[in-house]
Protein backbone atom coordinates (compact mmCIF):
# COMPACT_ATOMS: atom_id res chain seq x y z
CA UNK A 1 0.00 0.00 0.00
CA UNK A 2 1.45 3.38 -0.98
CA UNK A 3 1.81 6.03 1.73
CA UNK A 4 0.17 8.70 -0.42
CA UNK A 5 -2.19 8.10 -3.28
CA UNK A 6 -3.52 11.01 -5.34
CA UNK A 7 -6.35 10.12 -7.72
CA UNK A 8 -7.56 12.45 -10.45
CA UNK A 9 -7.01 15.68 -8.52
CA UNK A 10 -8.28 18.75 -10.36
CA UNK A 11 -8.37 22.40 -9.29
CA UNK A 12 -9.61 25.27 -11.41
CA UNK A 13 -9.30 29.00 -10.72
CA UNK A 14 -11.88 30.80 -12.81
CA UNK A 15 -10.77 29.87 -16.34
CA UNK A 16 -7.36 28.42 -15.43
CA UNK A 17 -6.95 24.74 -14.67
CA UNK A 18 -4.10 24.91 -12.16
CA UNK A 19 -4.11 21.17 -11.43
CA UNK A 20 -5.45 18.92 -14.15
CA UNK A 21 -6.48 15.35 -13.35
CA UNK A 22 -3.27 14.53 -11.47
CA UNK A 23 -2.72 10.97 -10.23
CA UNK A 24 0.36 9.48 -8.62
CA UNK A 25 1.42 7.39 -5.65
CA UNK A 26 4.35 7.71 -3.27
CA UNK A 27 5.76 4.82 -1.24
CA UNK A 28 7.16 4.99 2.26
CA UNK A 29 10.84 5.90 2.27
CA UNK A 30 10.90 7.70 -1.06
CA UNK A 31 12.21 11.18 -1.77
CA UNK A 32 10.16 12.46 -4.68
CA UNK A 33 11.10 15.64 -6.51
CA UNK A 34 8.26 17.67 -8.02
CA UNK A 35 9.42 19.94 -10.80
CA UNK A 36 7.83 22.15 -13.41
CA UNK A 37 8.03 25.71 -14.70
CA UNK A 38 6.50 28.59 -12.71
CA UNK A 39 2.73 28.42 -12.71
CA UNK A 40 2.61 24.72 -13.54
CA UNK A 41 0.53 23.98 -10.44
CA UNK A 42 3.04 22.58 -7.91
CA UNK A 43 2.02 24.80 -5.00
CA UNK A 44 -1.67 24.37 -5.82
CA UNK A 45 -1.18 20.59 -5.80
CA UNK A 46 0.36 20.78 -2.30
CA UNK A 47 -2.48 23.02 -1.17
CA UNK A 48 -5.07 20.54 -2.43
CA UNK A 49 -3.37 17.54 -0.81
CA UNK A 50 -3.26 19.31 2.58
CA UNK A 51 -6.77 20.76 2.06
CA UNK A 52 -5.61 24.35 2.38
CA UNK A 53 -7.49 24.54 -0.92
CA UNK A 54 -10.49 22.38 -1.73
CA UNK A 55 -10.04 20.46 -4.98
CA UNK A 56 -12.83 20.45 -7.54
CA UNK A 57 -12.36 16.76 -8.22
CA UNK A 58 -10.31 13.81 -7.10
CA UNK A 59 -9.38 12.01 -3.93
CA UNK A 60 -6.34 11.81 -1.69
CA UNK A 61 -5.53 8.67 0.30
CA UNK A 62 -2.97 8.89 3.06
CA UNK A 63 -1.84 5.67 4.67
CA UNK A 64 -4.87 3.99 3.11
CA UNK A 65 -7.30 6.49 4.59
CA UNK A 66 -9.36 8.87 2.47
CA UNK A 67 -8.39 12.35 3.72
CA UNK A 68 -10.26 14.23 0.98
CA UNK A 69 -12.75 15.63 3.46
CA UNK A 70 -10.43 16.24 6.40
CA UNK A 71 -9.54 19.66 7.81
CA UNK A 72 -5.91 20.83 7.45
CA UNK A 73 -5.28 20.40 11.19
CA UNK A 74 -6.59 16.82 11.11
CA UNK A 75 -4.36 16.01 8.17
CA UNK A 76 -1.35 17.35 10.06
CA UNK A 77 -2.29 15.20 13.03
CA UNK A 78 -2.37 12.13 10.81
CA UNK A 79 1.32 12.77 10.13
CA UNK A 80 1.34 14.78 6.92
CA UNK A 81 3.46 17.92 7.32
CA UNK A 82 4.30 20.73 4.93
CA UNK A 83 6.28 23.90 4.49
CA UNK A 84 5.13 26.91 2.50
CA UNK A 85 6.33 28.52 -0.70
CA UNK A 86 6.14 31.92 1.00
CA UNK A 87 7.87 31.15 4.28
CA UNK A 88 5.66 31.40 7.33
CA UNK A 89 6.74 31.50 10.98
CA UNK A 90 4.99 32.72 14.12
CA UNK A 91 6.62 36.14 14.45
CA UNK A 92 5.68 36.81 18.08
CA UNK A 93 7.10 33.49 19.29
CA UNK A 94 10.78 32.77 19.81
CA UNK A 95 12.66 30.21 17.73
CA UNK A 96 12.23 27.62 20.45
CA UNK A 97 8.55 28.44 20.98
CA UNK A 98 7.89 28.10 17.26
CA UNK A 99 9.24 24.57 17.34
CA UNK A 100 7.43 23.74 20.58
CA UNK A 101 4.09 24.94 19.26
CA UNK A 102 4.57 22.88 16.11
CA UNK A 103 5.19 19.76 18.20
CA UNK A 104 2.70 20.17 21.00
CA UNK A 105 -0.49 19.41 19.12
CA UNK A 106 0.54 15.84 18.80
CA UNK A 107 0.45 15.31 22.55
CA UNK A 108 -2.36 13.82 24.52
CA UNK A 109 -3.36 16.12 27.34
CA UNK A 110 -6.35 18.41 27.55
CA UNK A 111 -6.60 22.18 27.89
CA UNK A 112 -7.46 22.11 31.58
CA UNK A 113 -4.35 20.06 32.32
CA UNK A 114 -2.36 22.64 30.38
CA UNK A 115 -3.94 25.65 32.10
CA UNK A 116 -3.38 24.25 35.58
CA UNK A 117 0.02 22.73 34.78
CA UNK A 118 -0.69 19.22 36.05
CA UNK A 119 2.21 16.87 36.61
CA UNK A 120 1.43 14.93 33.46
CA UNK A 121 1.33 18.16 31.48
CA UNK A 122 4.65 19.35 32.91
CA UNK A 123 6.29 16.05 32.01
CA UNK A 124 5.10 16.44 28.43
CA UNK A 125 6.45 20.01 28.44
CA UNK A 126 9.84 18.69 29.46
CA UNK A 127 9.72 16.02 26.77
CA UNK A 128 9.12 18.39 23.86
CA UNK A 129 11.55 20.93 25.23
CA UNK A 130 14.37 18.41 24.96
CA UNK A 131 13.28 17.48 21.44
CA UNK A 132 13.07 21.11 20.38
CA UNK A 133 16.53 21.99 21.69
CA UNK A 134 17.98 18.98 19.92
CA UNK A 135 16.58 20.11 16.61
CA UNK A 136 17.71 23.71 17.19
CA UNK A 137 21.26 22.43 17.63
CA UNK A 138 20.97 20.25 14.58
CA UNK A 139 19.97 23.13 12.29
CA UNK A 140 22.53 25.41 13.92
CA UNK A 141 20.20 28.04 15.34
CA UNK A 142 21.30 27.51 18.96
CA UNK A 143 22.56 31.10 19.21
CA UNK A 144 19.06 32.34 18.42
CA UNK A 145 16.98 30.03 20.63
CA UNK A 146 15.27 32.89 22.46
CA UNK A 147 15.14 35.32 19.55
CA UNK A 148 11.70 36.29 18.20
CA UNK A 149 11.14 34.59 14.85
CA UNK A 150 10.09 37.99 13.50
CA UNK A 151 13.73 39.11 13.85
CA UNK A 152 15.25 36.25 11.85
CA UNK A 153 16.76 36.54 8.39
CA UNK A 154 15.08 34.85 5.45
CA UNK A 155 17.44 31.89 5.48
CA UNK A 156 17.04 31.43 9.23
CA UNK A 157 13.25 31.52 8.87
CA UNK A 158 13.53 28.89 6.20
CA UNK A 159 15.50 26.59 8.49
CA UNK A 160 13.03 27.26 11.27
CA UNK A 161 9.95 26.54 9.17
CA UNK A 162 11.64 23.40 7.96
CA UNK A 163 12.24 22.28 11.57
CA UNK A 164 8.62 23.02 12.41
CA UNK A 165 7.48 20.74 9.60
CA UNK A 166 9.50 17.78 10.82
CA UNK A 167 9.46 18.17 14.64
CA UNK A 168 6.32 16.13 15.15
CA UNK A 169 7.75 13.07 13.40
CA UNK A 170 5.47 13.15 10.39
CA UNK A 171 5.26 10.22 8.02
CA UNK A 172 5.28 12.44 4.97
CA UNK A 173 6.64 15.95 4.46
CA UNK A 174 5.79 18.24 1.56
CA UNK A 175 8.47 20.90 1.07
CA UNK A 176 7.80 23.85 -1.23
CA UNK A 177 11.10 25.19 -2.61
CA UNK A 178 13.30 24.64 0.46
CA UNK A 179 16.45 25.74 -1.37
CA UNK A 180 15.15 28.85 -3.14
CA UNK A 181 16.92 32.09 -2.16
CA UNK A 182 19.12 30.24 0.31
CA UNK A 183 22.92 30.44 0.23
CA UNK A 184 24.92 27.40 -0.97
CA UNK A 185 26.15 26.38 2.51
CA UNK A 186 22.63 26.43 3.83
CA UNK A 187 21.38 24.47 0.81
CA UNK A 188 23.96 21.81 1.51
CA UNK A 189 22.89 21.66 5.12
CA UNK A 190 19.21 21.32 4.23
CA UNK A 191 20.09 18.53 1.79
CA UNK A 192 22.04 16.60 4.39
CA UNK A 193 19.27 17.08 6.86
CA UNK A 194 16.63 15.72 4.50
CA UNK A 195 18.80 12.67 3.81
CA UNK A 196 19.29 11.96 7.52
CA UNK A 197 15.58 12.20 8.18
CA UNK A 198 14.83 10.02 5.19
CA UNK A 199 17.10 7.35 6.60
CA UNK A 200 15.03 7.55 9.77
CA UNK A 201 11.98 6.63 7.68
CA UNK A 202 10.43 10.00 6.78
CA UNK A 203 9.10 10.27 3.22
CA UNK A 204 9.47 13.53 1.25
CA UNK A 205 7.90 15.24 -1.70
CA UNK A 206 9.99 18.28 -2.60
CA UNK A 207 9.19 21.08 -5.02
CA UNK A 208 12.42 22.64 -6.22
CA UNK A 209 13.78 24.68 -9.12
CA UNK A 210 17.41 24.11 -8.19
CA UNK A 211 18.07 21.15 -10.52
CA UNK A 212 21.44 20.21 -9.09
CA UNK A 213 19.93 20.05 -5.60
CA UNK A 214 16.81 18.09 -6.46
CA UNK A 215 18.38 15.70 -8.97
CA UNK A 216 21.03 14.77 -6.42
CA UNK A 217 18.53 14.26 -3.64
CA UNK A 218 15.46 12.63 -5.18
CA UNK A 219 14.95 8.93 -5.93
CA UNK A 220 12.28 9.85 -8.40
CA UNK A 221 11.08 12.96 -10.23
CA UNK A 222 7.55 13.96 -11.21
CA UNK A 223 7.34 16.78 -13.77
CA UNK A 224 4.28 19.01 -14.10
CA UNK A 225 3.38 21.31 -16.94
CA UNK A 226 0.21 23.39 -17.04
CA UNK A 227 -1.30 21.33 -14.30
CA UNK A 228 -0.68 17.90 -15.82
CA UNK A 229 1.98 15.29 -15.14
CA UNK A 230 4.26 15.07 -18.19
CA UNK A 231 6.92 12.74 -16.80
CA UNK A 232 7.40 10.46 -13.81
CA UNK A 233 10.57 8.42 -13.36
CA UNK A 234 14.23 8.31 -12.41
CA UNK A 235 15.91 11.73 -12.18
CA UNK A 236 18.24 11.02 -15.11
CA UNK A 237 15.41 9.91 -17.39
CA UNK A 238 13.07 12.75 -16.53
CA UNK A 239 15.81 15.34 -16.98
CA UNK A 240 16.40 14.16 -20.52
CA UNK A 241 12.73 13.66 -21.37
CA UNK A 242 11.97 15.81 -24.41
CA UNK A 243 8.62 16.98 -22.97
CA UNK A 244 10.36 18.26 -19.88
CA UNK A 245 13.00 19.98 -21.98
CA UNK A 246 10.24 21.53 -24.03
CA UNK A 247 8.30 22.71 -20.98
CA UNK A 248 11.37 24.31 -19.45
CA UNK A 249 13.23 25.64 -22.45
CA UNK A 250 10.62 25.60 -25.17
CA UNK A 251 12.81 23.49 -27.47
CA UNK B 1 -0.80 43.18 15.93
CA UNK B 2 2.65 43.32 17.39
CA UNK B 3 3.19 41.96 20.86
CA UNK B 4 6.16 43.13 22.82
CA UNK B 5 8.14 40.80 25.00
CA UNK B 6 6.97 40.99 28.53
CA UNK B 7 8.98 40.66 31.66
CA UNK B 8 8.64 37.22 33.19
CA UNK B 9 8.06 38.76 36.57
CA UNK B 10 5.32 41.20 35.57
CA UNK B 11 2.72 39.15 37.42
CA UNK B 12 4.63 39.56 40.68
CA UNK B 13 5.02 43.26 39.95
CA UNK B 14 1.29 43.67 39.43
CA UNK B 15 0.24 41.61 42.42
CA UNK B 16 2.78 43.51 44.52
CA UNK B 17 1.35 46.83 43.35
CA UNK B 18 -2.16 45.58 44.08
CA UNK B 19 -1.11 44.61 47.59
CA UNK B 20 0.31 48.10 48.04
CA UNK B 21 -2.94 49.53 46.71
CA UNK B 22 -4.76 47.36 49.21
CA UNK B 23 -3.64 49.57 52.09
CA UNK B 24 -4.89 52.70 50.31
CA UNK B 25 -8.45 52.56 51.71
CA UNK B 26 -6.99 52.54 55.19
CA UNK B 27 -5.16 55.80 54.42
CA UNK B 28 -7.73 57.72 52.40
CA UNK B 29 -11.22 56.77 53.41
CA UNK B 30 -13.05 59.13 51.04
CA UNK B 31 -16.09 57.69 49.21
CA UNK B 32 -15.13 59.34 45.94
CA UNK B 33 -11.59 57.97 46.02
CA UNK B 34 -12.86 54.52 46.95
CA UNK B 35 -15.40 54.60 44.14
CA UNK B 36 -12.67 55.43 41.62
CA UNK B 37 -10.53 52.61 43.00
CA UNK B 38 -13.40 50.10 42.83
CA UNK B 39 -14.28 51.16 39.27
CA UNK B 40 -10.67 50.74 38.28
CA UNK B 41 -10.50 47.28 39.81
CA UNK B 42 -13.71 46.33 38.03
CA UNK B 43 -12.31 47.49 34.69
CA UNK B 44 -9.02 45.66 35.25
CA UNK B 45 -10.83 42.32 35.59
CA UNK B 46 -13.28 43.13 32.81
CA UNK B 47 -10.54 44.24 30.39
CA UNK B 48 -8.33 41.23 31.18
CA UNK B 49 -11.24 38.92 30.42
CA UNK B 50 -11.73 40.76 27.12
CA UNK B 51 -8.06 40.52 26.25
CA UNK B 52 -8.09 36.72 26.54
CA UNK B 53 -10.10 36.53 23.35
CA UNK B 54 -9.22 39.82 21.63
CA UNK B 55 -5.56 40.19 22.53
CA UNK B 56 -4.38 36.62 22.98
CA UNK B 57 -6.02 34.81 20.10
CA UNK B 58 -6.76 37.95 18.10
CA UNK B 59 -10.49 37.51 17.53
CA UNK B 60 -11.96 40.99 18.09
CA UNK B 61 -15.31 40.28 19.72
CA UNK B 62 -17.81 43.12 20.00
CA UNK B 63 -20.19 41.17 22.23
CA UNK B 64 -18.29 41.35 25.48
CA UNK B 65 -20.74 43.72 27.21
CA UNK B 66 -23.50 41.14 26.68
CA UNK B 67 -21.87 38.80 29.17
CA UNK B 68 -21.21 41.54 31.70
CA UNK B 69 -24.83 42.69 31.38
CA UNK B 70 -26.16 39.15 31.61
CA UNK B 71 -24.18 38.58 34.81
CA UNK B 72 -25.54 41.81 36.28
CA UNK B 73 -29.17 41.04 35.37
CA UNK B 74 -29.01 37.46 36.57
CA UNK B 75 -27.66 38.62 39.91
CA UNK B 76 -30.27 41.38 40.26
CA UNK B 77 -33.07 38.90 39.49
CA UNK B 78 -31.75 36.24 41.84
CA UNK B 79 -31.54 38.92 44.52
CA UNK B 80 -35.23 39.76 44.04
CA UNK B 81 -36.26 36.10 44.11
CA UNK B 82 -34.07 34.60 46.81
CA UNK B 83 -31.15 36.07 48.69
CA UNK B 84 -28.26 34.03 47.36
CA UNK B 85 -24.69 34.54 48.57
CA UNK B 86 -22.40 36.44 46.21
CA UNK B 87 -20.30 33.42 45.30
CA UNK B 88 -23.37 31.45 44.21
CA UNK B 89 -24.47 34.45 42.11
CA UNK B 90 -21.03 34.47 40.50
CA UNK B 91 -21.22 30.77 39.70
CA UNK B 92 -24.69 31.07 38.16
CA UNK B 93 -23.74 34.21 36.22
CA UNK B 94 -20.59 32.54 34.92
CA UNK B 95 -22.42 29.44 33.76
CA UNK B 96 -25.19 31.40 32.05
CA UNK B 97 -22.66 33.71 30.36
CA UNK B 98 -20.78 30.72 29.01
CA UNK B 99 -24.14 29.36 27.83
CA UNK B 100 -24.84 32.61 25.97
CA UNK B 101 -21.32 32.51 24.51
CA UNK B 102 -21.92 28.97 23.26
CA UNK B 103 -25.13 30.06 21.55
CA UNK B 104 -23.39 33.07 20.00
CA UNK B 105 -20.44 30.99 18.85
CA UNK B 106 -22.65 28.80 16.68
CA UNK B 107 -23.08 31.41 13.95
CA UNK B 108 -20.17 33.71 14.79
CA UNK B 109 -17.32 31.21 14.62
CA UNK B 110 -18.14 30.12 11.13
CA UNK B 111 -16.70 33.49 10.15
CA UNK B 112 -13.26 34.94 10.56
CA UNK B 113 -11.69 38.33 11.19
CA UNK B 114 -13.88 41.26 10.31
CA UNK B 115 -17.01 39.23 9.64
CA UNK B 116 -16.60 37.65 13.06
CA UNK B 117 -16.50 41.10 14.67
CA UNK B 118 -19.61 42.21 12.79
CA UNK B 119 -21.43 39.01 13.67
CA UNK B 120 -20.69 39.49 17.37
CA UNK B 121 -21.83 43.12 17.06
CA UNK B 122 -25.14 41.99 15.57
CA UNK B 123 -25.60 39.38 18.27
CA UNK B 124 -24.80 41.86 21.03
CA UNK B 125 -27.36 44.34 19.70
CA UNK B 126 -29.94 41.55 19.50
CA UNK B 127 -29.33 40.50 23.09
CA UNK B 128 -29.61 44.11 24.26
CA UNK B 129 -32.86 44.50 22.33
CA UNK B 130 -34.31 41.42 24.02
CA UNK B 131 -33.36 42.75 27.45
CA UNK B 132 -34.84 46.16 26.65
CA UNK B 133 -38.12 44.70 25.47
CA UNK B 134 -38.65 41.79 27.82
CA UNK B 135 -40.23 44.22 30.27
CA UNK B 136 -42.02 41.57 32.30
CA UNK B 137 -38.75 40.17 33.55
CA UNK B 138 -36.16 42.90 33.12
CA UNK B 139 -38.45 45.96 33.55
CA UNK B 140 -36.88 47.09 30.27
CA UNK B 141 -35.75 50.72 30.14
CA UNK B 142 -37.09 51.30 33.66
CA UNK B 143 -34.13 49.30 35.00
CA UNK B 144 -33.99 47.14 38.09
CA UNK B 145 -33.39 49.32 41.12
CA UNK B 146 -32.30 48.48 44.64
CA UNK B 147 -30.42 45.33 43.78
CA UNK B 148 -29.92 43.30 46.96
CA UNK B 149 -26.63 43.75 48.71
CA UNK B 150 -23.98 41.08 48.34
CA UNK B 151 -23.93 38.65 51.22
CA UNK B 152 -21.65 35.85 52.25
CA UNK B 153 -24.52 33.45 52.97
CA UNK B 154 -28.19 32.84 52.10
CA UNK B 155 -31.05 35.12 53.20
CA UNK B 156 -28.82 38.13 53.58
CA UNK B 157 -26.75 36.59 56.34
CA UNK B 158 -23.42 38.43 56.58
CA UNK B 159 -24.57 41.11 54.17
CA UNK B 160 -22.10 43.59 52.70
CA UNK B 161 -23.91 46.91 52.56
CA UNK B 162 -23.05 48.98 49.51
CA UNK B 163 -22.23 51.84 51.78
CA UNK B 164 -19.37 49.67 53.00
CA UNK B 165 -17.05 50.69 50.18
CA UNK B 166 -13.99 49.23 51.83
CA UNK B 167 -15.51 45.75 51.79
CA UNK B 168 -16.37 46.05 48.09
CA UNK B 169 -12.89 47.32 47.42
CA UNK B 170 -11.37 44.16 48.92
CA UNK B 171 -13.92 41.94 47.20
CA UNK B 172 -12.97 43.32 43.78
CA UNK B 173 -9.30 43.19 44.68
CA UNK B 174 -9.53 39.49 45.50
CA UNK B 175 -11.45 38.71 42.35
CA UNK B 176 -8.89 40.67 40.30
CA UNK B 177 -6.04 38.67 41.75
CA UNK B 178 -7.80 35.44 40.78
CA UNK B 179 -8.41 36.79 37.25
CA UNK B 180 -4.80 37.94 36.91
CA UNK B 181 -3.52 34.50 37.87
CA UNK B 182 -5.96 32.84 35.47
CA UNK B 183 -4.98 35.26 32.69
CA UNK B 184 -1.36 34.42 33.29
CA UNK B 185 -1.97 30.66 33.24
CA UNK B 186 -3.85 30.95 29.97
CA UNK B 187 -1.50 33.36 28.19
CA UNK B 188 1.74 31.52 28.96
CA UNK B 189 2.89 27.93 28.64
CA UNK B 190 1.61 25.62 25.99
CA UNK B 191 -1.84 27.12 25.74
CA UNK B 192 -0.40 30.63 25.51
CA UNK B 193 1.87 29.57 22.65
CA UNK B 194 -1.06 28.05 20.83
CA UNK B 195 -3.07 31.26 21.15
CA UNK B 196 -0.19 33.41 19.88
CA UNK B 197 0.30 31.00 16.98
CA UNK B 198 -3.33 31.31 15.94
CA UNK B 199 -3.15 35.11 16.23
CA UNK B 200 0.02 35.29 14.14
CA UNK B 201 -0.88 32.93 11.30
CA UNK B 202 -3.96 30.73 11.07
CA UNK B 203 -2.80 28.90 7.97
CA UNK B 204 0.54 27.93 9.47
CA UNK B 205 -1.18 27.08 12.76
CA UNK B 206 -3.52 24.64 11.06
CA UNK B 207 -0.61 23.11 9.16
CA UNK B 208 1.02 22.09 12.45
CA UNK B 209 -2.19 20.51 13.68
CA UNK B 210 -3.80 23.33 15.67
CA UNK B 211 -7.58 23.18 15.60
CA UNK B 212 -8.16 26.92 15.27
CA UNK B 213 -11.90 26.86 15.82
CA UNK B 214 -11.51 24.92 19.02
CA UNK B 215 -9.12 27.43 20.59
CA UNK B 216 -11.17 30.41 19.46
CA UNK B 217 -14.20 28.90 21.12
CA UNK B 218 -12.27 28.01 24.26
CA UNK B 219 -10.99 31.58 24.76
CA UNK B 220 -14.37 33.05 23.85
CA UNK B 221 -16.10 30.91 26.49
CA UNK B 222 -13.55 31.58 29.22
CA UNK B 223 -13.61 35.33 28.60
CA UNK B 224 -17.42 35.34 28.57
CA UNK B 225 -17.54 33.46 31.86
CA UNK B 226 -15.22 35.93 33.57
CA UNK B 227 -17.17 38.91 32.22
CA UNK B 228 -20.38 37.39 33.62
CA UNK B 229 -18.71 37.04 37.02
CA UNK B 230 -17.61 40.69 36.96
CA UNK B 231 -21.15 41.79 36.05
CA UNK B 232 -22.48 39.73 38.93
CA UNK B 233 -20.19 41.53 41.38
CA UNK B 234 -20.89 44.96 39.91
CA UNK B 235 -24.71 44.87 40.09
CA UNK B 236 -25.06 44.90 43.92
CA UNK B 237 -22.33 47.51 44.24
CA UNK B 238 -23.89 49.95 41.78
CA UNK B 239 -27.41 48.89 42.92
CA UNK B 240 -29.16 49.51 39.61
CA UNK B 241 -29.09 47.37 36.46
CA UNK B 242 -30.12 48.85 33.11
CA UNK B 243 -30.09 47.69 29.47
CA UNK B 244 -27.17 50.09 28.99
CA UNK B 245 -24.98 47.50 30.64
CA UNK B 246 -25.19 45.43 27.50
CA UNK B 247 -24.49 48.37 25.21
CA UNK B 248 -21.59 48.97 22.88
CA UNK B 249 -20.35 51.73 25.20
CA UNK B 250 -18.86 49.15 27.52
CA UNK B 251 -17.33 47.17 24.69
CA UNK B 252 -15.86 50.33 23.17
CA UNK B 253 -14.35 51.25 26.54
CA UNK B 254 -12.73 47.82 26.61
CA UNK B 255 -11.42 48.19 23.08
CA UNK B 256 -9.88 51.53 24.04
CA UNK B 257 -8.33 50.06 27.19
CA UNK B 258 -6.92 47.02 25.45
CA UNK B 259 -5.53 48.81 22.42
CA UNK B 260 -4.27 51.89 24.22
CA UNK B 261 -2.79 49.80 27.00
CA UNK B 262 -1.42 47.11 24.73
CA UNK B 263 -3.30 44.02 23.67
CA UNK B 264 -2.03 40.63 24.72
CA UNK B 265 -0.02 42.04 27.61
CA UNK B 266 -0.88 41.78 31.29
CA UNK B 267 0.92 45.01 32.21
CA UNK B 268 -0.50 46.80 29.20
CA UNK B 269 -4.10 45.88 29.91
CA UNK B 270 -3.81 46.69 33.62
CA UNK B 271 -2.07 49.99 32.78
CA UNK B 272 -4.73 50.81 30.19
CA UNK B 273 -7.52 50.11 32.67
CA UNK B 274 -5.99 52.42 35.24
CA UNK B 275 -5.37 55.15 32.70
CA UNK B 276 -8.82 55.06 31.13
CA UNK B 277 -10.82 54.67 34.34
CA UNK B 278 -9.08 57.06 36.71
CA UNK B 279 -8.88 59.92 34.22
CA UNK B 280 -12.54 60.16 33.22
CA UNK B 281 -13.62 59.73 36.84
CA UNK B 282 -11.36 62.56 37.97
CA UNK B 283 -12.69 64.72 35.17
CA UNK B 284 -16.18 64.42 36.65
CA UNK B 285 -15.14 67.39 38.80
CA UNK B 286 -15.43 69.54 35.68
CA UNK B 287 -18.49 68.01 34.00
CA UNK B 288 -18.66 70.66 31.31
CA UNK B 289 -15.22 69.92 29.92
CA UNK B 290 -15.10 66.24 30.79
CA UNK B 291 -15.69 64.71 27.40
CA UNK B 292 -13.62 67.30 25.58
CA UNK B 293 -10.61 66.78 27.81
CA UNK B 294 -11.03 63.00 27.70
CA UNK B 295 -11.25 63.04 23.92
CA UNK B 296 -8.19 65.25 23.57
CA UNK B 297 -6.29 63.06 25.97
CA UNK B 298 -7.10 59.94 23.94
CA UNK B 299 -6.11 61.67 20.73
CA UNK B 300 -2.77 62.86 22.08
CA UNK B 301 -2.05 59.51 23.66
CA UNK B 302 -2.80 57.46 20.57
CA UNK B 303 -0.83 59.72 18.23
CA UNK B 304 2.22 60.21 20.42
CA UNK B 305 2.58 56.74 21.94
CA UNK B 306 1.66 54.23 19.26
CA UNK B 307 2.57 51.13 21.25
CA UNK B 308 0.57 52.17 24.29
CA UNK B 309 1.42 51.54 27.91
CA UNK B 310 2.99 48.25 26.85
CA UNK B 311 5.37 50.17 24.59
CA UNK B 312 6.42 52.51 27.39
CA UNK B 313 7.05 49.55 29.68
CA UNK B 314 9.13 47.70 27.12
CA UNK B 315 11.16 50.84 26.44
CA UNK B 316 11.87 51.18 30.14
CA UNK B 317 12.80 47.50 30.21
CA UNK B 318 15.20 48.01 27.33
CA UNK B 319 16.86 50.96 29.05
CA UNK B 320 17.25 49.03 32.25
CA UNK B 321 18.49 46.05 30.26
CA UNK B 322 16.23 43.65 32.08
CA UNK B 323 13.72 41.62 30.09
N1 LIG C 1 -5.43 31.54 -5.31
C1 LIG C 1 -5.34 31.59 -6.64
N2 LIG C 1 -6.27 32.26 -7.37
C2 LIG C 1 -6.20 32.29 -8.72
N3 LIG C 1 -5.25 31.67 -9.44
C3 LIG C 1 -4.30 30.98 -8.78
C4 LIG C 1 -4.29 30.90 -7.34
N4 LIG C 1 -3.22 30.14 -6.95
C5 LIG C 1 -2.60 29.77 -8.09
N5 LIG C 1 -3.24 30.27 -9.19
C6 LIG C 1 -2.87 30.03 -10.59
O1 LIG C 1 -2.73 28.63 -10.74
C7 LIG C 1 -1.61 28.32 -11.55
C8 LIG C 1 -0.63 27.44 -10.79
O2 LIG C 1 -0.02 28.19 -9.75
P1 LIG C 1 0.96 27.53 -8.69
O3 LIG C 1 0.32 26.32 -8.15
O4 LIG C 1 1.34 28.59 -7.71
O5 LIG C 1 2.20 27.15 -9.59
P2 LIG C 1 3.69 26.76 -9.16
O6 LIG C 1 3.75 26.55 -7.70
O7 LIG C 1 3.99 25.55 -9.95
O8 LIG C 1 4.54 27.91 -9.62
C9 LIG C 1 -1.00 29.65 -11.96
O9 LIG C 1 -1.51 29.98 -13.25
C10 LIG C 1 -1.51 30.60 -10.93
O10 LIG C 1 -1.63 31.91 -11.47
MG1 LIG D 1 4.94 27.52 -6.22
Amino acid sequence: MPLLKVCGLTKKFYGITAVNNVSFAVNTGEIVGLIGPNGSGKTTLFNCITRMLIADQGRVLFNGEDISNFKPAQIAQKGLARSFHFIRVFIDLTVRENILVAAQHHQQDNDLEQIFRTKNSRLLDQEILIKADKIINFIGLQGLTNEKAGNLSYGQRKLLSFSMAIIFHPKLVLLDEPAAAVNPTMIKRIGEYIRTLNQQGITFIIVEHNMEFIMGLADRIIALDQGSIIADGLPRDVQHDYRVQEAYFGV
Amino acid sequence: MKAIKENKYSIFLIIGVLLLVSILPLLVNLPFVLHVLISTLMYIGFALSYDIVTGQIGAVSLAHASFFGLGAYVTALIGKAIGAPFWLNIIIATILSIGLAIVMSLPAFRLSDLSFSFATLGLALTVQLVVKNWVKITRGPMCIHNVSNSSLWFNGILEISRTNLIAYFYLFLMVDIVIIILYRLISTGRLGRTLTAVRNDEVLASSVGINIQRYKRLTFFISAGIAGAIGSLWAPYISVVCPDYLSMDYTLNLLAIVFIGGSGSLLGVVGGSILLTVWPELLRVTPAFRLIIYGLFLLIFVTSIPNGVKGIISNVNKRLKIN
